[in-house]
């Protein structure tokens, strides 16, 4: 069960006997009503709404498919279907407008795959994706990834980065990548793209230039550098750590 | 949804006073000023802004109203038809929260030998971490943890626990080589070093990022690391209470599975409470920056288990959450606008507040802007002022757009353009400045109870700056998971028992609606067919 009908009376979990307000104010329309469904079934909720928004106003109580309600975190992966329109898309929840006459379905868990690996060990984290990830070879060249991305990723662009070996590619691509997952569940020849560019990113990543000033800062902090001026600070009068606070230099 | 027409005479003094408006100077507010405006107009101070704890190891210190429901509403739990032996897992160290806390102190117990049990009401990641635009720490060649201690407890108003700020400032500079090991994507000039950039009240470039996503890509990388690690993670199981040993030592967690509504008893050698914060409790009706989860249940199951909390009647609302258009009402619109030049502009086309002023002093600016009817009214009645984001373009000749870049993309979702529009804003519910009291290791003041994260109080004091709370999580949240995994290896815990929460429902409020923690919420629209009082 992903998301609970109504208000949630008594029973079943429990969960839902006492009812919160958004207490936000009204962010749609009454006076303007529209028809969708969820599932196959008919409701009808003011426009101007996402299609979480509608979900909720419908009387659905979310448990699986909202999480940072912002575009961030890929909870909300949908499906849906306009009206009149015979193709099956996809779309973030709470990013995406609700269009009068959609039937819609959350679609908030996809059963991908992922291979562990040590990210500190591989001298050849290229090879290292390509060997985890054998299915990137059968890449159908079909695009339905990149269609399928509720973030307008250039997914197919990616995989044949990956494919190069071109990691820097990889992560410069797919970096926004909320991990929503609707790429692998669309993909014909079973590739989960992004997980396999998380770790293309983390090989880039860990083999960075490092900061040539980090290390000796981190080797002051241990050999107690600071600790003298961090004591005094702490042993100031609040009226003296106050003007001290106001007269410090502002260089940023 | 573009700006509609009666947007557009307010639109167009935007742009006609911008060039003015460059050449502008504006100063920061003196601390007289700015202790004024707070009490005008910070959220906080207003006369029902909280209440006294009715009862508690806290009792009678005022506390965010919204939350005292909860503190004083019975338990979700009965424990008179609860069960809790045998228990369903027997760990050394529980985990609650799945968020960036919650994330490292598993990882860091679970490389100290400790099983590991970390347990989420949502997903792993599902939290406000993830949506984190920049992380303080003093890596900067003319920057010192001094100064970043100076900046935070001066942020803060001087309440900070100054013990917790000096552990976080001087751990920063390590949790950014920990990133860095793990392979996080930081964004760097050619020769290595960070792009760093500044948020309110900092005296330093001090904030790291990845691009605008900074806090997903070190979630997300972290999740990657438990499960390659091959740590469990018990997803949609939620903590409704904790368990206490005849001791009064904490030994575990009563979870809640989400769909079934079945409860699972774990008992654990350590505890850690990563649980995160309240921003959808919405205090004051406030819209909030917060994600799906943040109702407080860690503070609320924490208190109730009769650990201390610390600030609880202190919220930070974020300056800038979208108005419209009003599918994003509530979003935040990160403060790397303000850093990076963005003016704060009322309907006359004026600037009102230095916009780099922190947090809570910018937020009171905006609401009095409003409420002196200086504000941008949409049609459904909310009010507003412009964040104008062109003259971030401006300034930097269109340079700074990758660094806004994930937030721009959100903008255009929805018909605006924020390279040639303003943004509509005003404040948002953002963060529990409070929570529970810990020390330096991250233990409560319950034997066995940990806390990390926004779930704690006192590292930031009455004000949080930007970049400290993506700091303050893994610094606390590894601090709580070394120690935690340390403590288990010494201690064992009794009998598994919930004799608190029934201390606790016999003081609840009988006529309280609501049952705590609130877990979800309460979203769904009512049964229009059933009363209110009815259901309730």
């Amino acid at each position: 069960m992903r998301v609970q009908a109504g208000p949630g009376k008594a029973g079943g979990s429990g969960m839902g006997e006492d009812r919160f307000s958004m207490g936000t104010p009204q962010s749609a329309r009454d006076d303007e009503r529209v028809k969708f469904s969820y599932q196959g079934v008919p409701y009808q909720v003011p426009a101007g709404l996402t299609i979480m928004r509608a979900l909720e106003m419908a009387g659905f109580q979310i448990l699986h498919g909202s999480g940072c309600r912002a575009g961030f975190c890929g909870a909300c992966a949908t499906v849906y279907r306009d009206a009149g329109s015979p193709e099956v898309r996809v779309a973030l929840a709470c990013q995406t407008p609700l269009h009068p006459g959609m039937d819609v379905s959350l679609l908030s868990y996809v059963p991908v795959h992922r291979a562990d690996y040590d990210v500190a060990a591989s001298a050849d984290a290229a090879g290292e994706v390509n060997r985890l990830y054998p299915e990137l070879a059968t890449c159908l060249g079909c695009n339905t990834c990149t269609k399928s991305c509720p973030v307008d990723l250039d997914v197919m662009g990616y995989v044949g980065a990956l494919l190069s070996g071109d990691l820097p590619r990889v992560a410069e691509l797919s970096f926004p990548c909320v991990s929503c997952g609707l790429c692998a569940a669309r993909c014909p020849a079973g590739i989960t793209p992004f997980t396999a560019a998380l770790h293309a990113r983390r090989a880039v990543g860990r083999r960075a230039p490092r900061a040539p000033e980090l290390a000796r800062r981190i080797a002051e902090v241990h050999a107690g550098a600071y600790d003298g001026e961090l004591r005094h600070l702490r042993g100031l009068d609040r009226a003296v750590l106050e003007a001290a606070y106001h007269a410090r230099e502002i260089r940023a | 949804m573009a700006y509609l027409p009666g947007f557009h005479p307010a639109l167009s003094r935007v742009a006609a006073t911008r060039d003015h408006r460059m050449q502008e100077n504006m100063e920061p507010l003196d601390p007289e000023a700015k202790q004024a405006l707070l009490r005008q107009f910070h959220p906080d101070h207003r006369a029902d802004a909280s209440r006294p704890i009715p009862f508690g190891p806290n009792a009678g210190e005022p506390c965010a109203r919204e939350l005292v429901d909860l503190l004083a509403a019975s338990s979700r739990v009965d424990p008179a038809r609860v069960r809790l032996d045998p228990p369903d897992d027997d760990v050394d160290v529980l985990v609650i929260g799945g968020g960036g806390a919650g994330a490292a102190a598993a990882l860091v117990a679970a490389a100290q030998g400790a099983r590991v049990l970390p347990a989420t009401k949502l997903r792993l990641g599902d939290s406000n971490t993830i949506m984190a635009t920049g992380m303080a720490a003093a890596t900067g060649p003319d920057d010192s943890p001094a100064a970043h201690f100076l900046d935070t407890i001066g942020g803060g108003h001087f309440s900070n626990v100054p013990e917790l700020v000096e552990a976080m400032v001087l751990d920063g500079p390590s949790i950014i080589a920990w990133f860095e090991d793990l392979g996080v994507m930081f964004d760097r000039s050619a020769d290595g070093n960070f792009v760093l950039g500044t948020a309110g009240g900092y005296s330093r470039r001090r904030t790291h990022s990845c691009r605008d996503n900074t806090g997903l890509e070190m979630m997300r990388v972290l999740r990657d690391e438990l499960l390659t690690r091959h740590i469990p993670v018990l997803e949609f199981h939620p903590a409704v209470e904790l368990l206490l040993d005849e001791t009064g030592r904490c030994a575990g967690a009563l979870l809640q599975h989400l769909d079934t509504g079945h409860l699972r008893v774990v008992r654990a050698r350590a505890t850690v409470l990563a649980a995160g914060g309240m921003g959808r409790l919405h205090c004051h009706g406030f819209p909030t920056s917060n994600h799906y989860g943040a109702t407080g249940d860690g503070v609320v199951i924490g208190y109730r288990a009769g650990a201390l909390l610390l600030f609880m009647d202190s919220v930070q609302y974020h300056p800038t959450g979208v108005v419209w258009p009003e599918q994003m009402f509530g979003w935040l619109v990160t403060e790397r606008c303000r850093a990076l030049g963005a003016h704060l502009v009322n309907v006359e086309g004026r600037r009102f507040i230095y916009e780099r002023q922190t947090r809570d002093a910018v937020a009171a600016a905006i609401i009095g802007e409003c409420e002196r009817g200086l504000g941008v009214t949409t049609p459904s009645g909310a009010g507003g002022v412009w964040l104008d984001t062109p003259v971030i373009d401006r300034l930097s000749g269109g340079r700074d757009r990758p660094r806004l870049a994930a937030m721009s993309a959100r903008f255009r979702r929805f018909g605006i353009d924020i390279w040639q529009e303003p943004i509509l804003v005003y404040p948002t519910q953002h963060y529990q400045n409070g929570g529970l009291r810990i020390d330096v290791h991250g233990r409560t003041s319950v034997p066995g109870l940990y806390a990390a994260g926004e779930v704690a109080g006192g590292v930031h004091g009455r004000n949080r700056l930007g970049g400290n709370a993506l700091l303050d999580v893994f610094v606390f949240g590894r601090r709580a998971g070394a120690d935690a995994a340390r403590c288990a290896r010494d201690v064992a815990p009794g009998r598994l028992g919930l004799q608190h929460v029934i201390d606790h429902n016999r003081r609840a409020d009988p006529d309280a609606v609501v049952r705590s923690p609130l877990v979800l919420p309460r979203y769904a629209a009512p049964d229009p067919r059933l009363s209110e009082t009815f259901h309730a």
